[in-house]
């Protein structure tokens, strides 16, 4: 914006300037921009981290987040489980049954949701309503100057901010998921045994067949999911420019990218952790 | 408005050059130095780059090029947690405030002395209610900042500020927006802190009275330069065009 001189009479030219000109990428950005973004989210990661064993813990922060992220979420967490749970009953139990093979059926179902949909499920929906409430709120405090106050204050937004909520999630998603396999499980038997799978046979399947492995293990996953949600929408968060618009964005882009690194995480996890 | 000013420099910006991310020339060449209980107004246009320079001072951004020092201590590029020590002693009174919005205008004010201090909660409550009785909001403690107007906010903002002593404090438009009362009720505020605490002010602001009222010396900042830097008597007898402009127009239209 350094010249602003009088050849601006021509019409056209300022209609031109009014109009924001499409950002243009060459293939260059499109390779590095991810690699970037990525490198970003593991230097916030590191850095919250270090700020996690280096800085006291704000215990009162803790506790909202904790409240936020786990308790507020658990409603949702288990509908959305049980719907799962119900359905993949509907779809199995009668079908197994018929072919004389009802006592798999608790087996089946619990090995699914206990594996899968239990980590799964939470972490999407922990994704949706937490991973946007971060970006929103820290995307607000952005654009308001308030981490720009936090700062001028000596005090580290990343301790103070970021912390609390990666280990809220860290705390509360196993927690979550551990809640969903249950109400997954549950749901799953009521159905089974109105289309004849008894609950003694379908418990029976369960006490046989499935391993303390397999609930671990999905407990272990949805502790990494709680880490990339925090993280990616924390960053997404801080990193929010202009006013409320941008908050929107960085809100919906936070719940996306959220998404994304669960399903990605799910997979690489799922193919390398014992079956 | 003089006499005061020590001949101790406290801060410092050498040569300093800013360049925001998207590329755009902020501040090219900024050369001032403040001394120690001095109040200086730094006045131009919006978008001069008026708070980048309060910014780069607060170590909240850093130049491109260039030197800045505060206190003695060149944070041109401090880390971070070196930086908070100089932080502990400087203020920042936002533009609108940056109150924290999931606390009440007490527990903002009593905020740097629970993270800073050893106080304890009796201390708090004593040191936050003296603040608060200071700005005038003494009664207003228990509000959210959503429930407060644009210039209580602002009040707070600066209770909040002044909360650990500070030997600077830096106001980002302290009276823009705000009724004429109100105006010279922060500006009484700000020279009182001087004369009770020889506290250094840099006041960024387009208020040109309010600048003229207060300030020891003045320097307007035009296209990221200074354009010129001296006593408000030798600024109101300039004869530099755009200078005499900014006075009789005030700034919003130069």
């Amino acid at each position: 914006m350094a010249h602003h001189g009088g050849a601006l009479n021509n019409r056209s030219k300022i209609k031109w300037q009014l109009i924001r000109p499409a950002k243009q990428y060459g293939i260059g950005e499109f390779i590095i921009m991810p690699i970037a973004y990525l490198g970003e989210v593991a230097l916030l990661f590191a850095d919250t981290v270090r700020a996690a064993f280096s800085e006291r813990l704000r215990l009162r922060q803790l506790v909202e987040q904790m409240d936020e992220v786990g308790v507020r979420s658990l409603l949702i967490v288990l509908l959305t489980v049980s719907s799962a749970g119900i359905v993949l009953s509907l779809y199995t139990a009668k079908e197994l049954a018929t072919r004389g093979a009802g006592h798999f059926v608790g087996w089946l179902l619990a090995y699914t949701i206990v594996r899968e949909l239990g980590p799964m499920v939470t972490a999407i929906v922990v994704a949706a309503r937490v991973g946007a409430a971060f970006a929103a709120e820290l995307g607000t405090m952005k654009v308001t100057e308030q981490i720009d106050a936090l700062r001028s204050l000596a005090v580290d937004p990343i301790a103070y901010l970021v912390v609390p909520r990666m280990l809220a999630c860290i705390i509360m998603m196993p927690a979550l998921t551990m809640l969903a396999d249950i109400a997954g499980t549950l749901s799953g038997m009521i159905i089974a045994s109105a289309v004849g799978v008894h609950p003694n046979i379908f418990l029976d399947s369960i006490r046989s067949f499935l391993t303390v492995t397999d609930l671990l293990i999905g407990l272990i996953k949805s502790v990494p999911f709680g880490i990339l949600i925090a993280i990616v929408s924390c960053h997404q968060g801080l990193e929010t420019t202009g006013g409320a618009m941008g908050v929107g964005r960085a809100t919906t882009d936070a719940v996306v990218l959220s998404l994304i690194f669960v399903y990605v995480a799910d997979v690489v996890m799922s193919s390398v952790l014992p079956k | 408005m003089k006499g005061i000013a020590e001949d101790e420099i406290v801060i410092e910006l050498d040569d300093v050059h800013y360049e925001a991310p998207d590329g755009t020339k902020v501040l090219s060449g900024i050369s001032l130095s403040v001394r120690r209980g001095e109040i200086m107004c730094v006045i131009g246009a919006s978008g001069a780059g008026k708070s980048t320079l309060l910014k780069l001072i607060a170590g909240l951004l850093r130049p491109t090029y260039g030197v800045v020092r505060v206190l003695g201590v060149d944070i041109t590029s401090l880390p971070e947690r070196q930086l908070n020590d100089v932080r502990k002693r400087l203020g920042v009174v936002f533009q609108f405030g940056a109150l924290f919005d999931s606390l009440t205008a007490f527990e903002n004010v009593a905020f740097p002395l629970r993270e800073h201090t050893d106080m304890t909660e009796d201390e708090i409550i004593g040191r936050v209610i003296e603040l608060l009785d200071a700005v005038g909001m003494s009664d207003s403690g228990h509000l959210l900042p959503a429930e407060l107007s644009g210039g209580m906010r602002k009040r707070i903002g600066i209770a909040r500020a002044l909360a650990l002593h500070p030997e600077i404090v830096l106001y980002d438009e302290p009276t823009s927006g705000l009724d004429p009362i109100t105006a010279d009720a922060i500006n009484k505020l700000i020279s009182d802190m001087r004369k009770r605490y020889g506290v250094t002010s840099v006041i960024v602001t387009h208020d040109i009275h309010s600048a003229f009222e207060l300030a020891d010396r003045m320097a307007m900042l035009h296209d990221g330069r200074i354009l010129v830097c001296d006593t408000p008597l030798a600024i109101r007898t300039s004869h530099h065009p755009l200078v005499q402009k900014f006075i009789r127009f005030g700034v919003h239209g130069a």
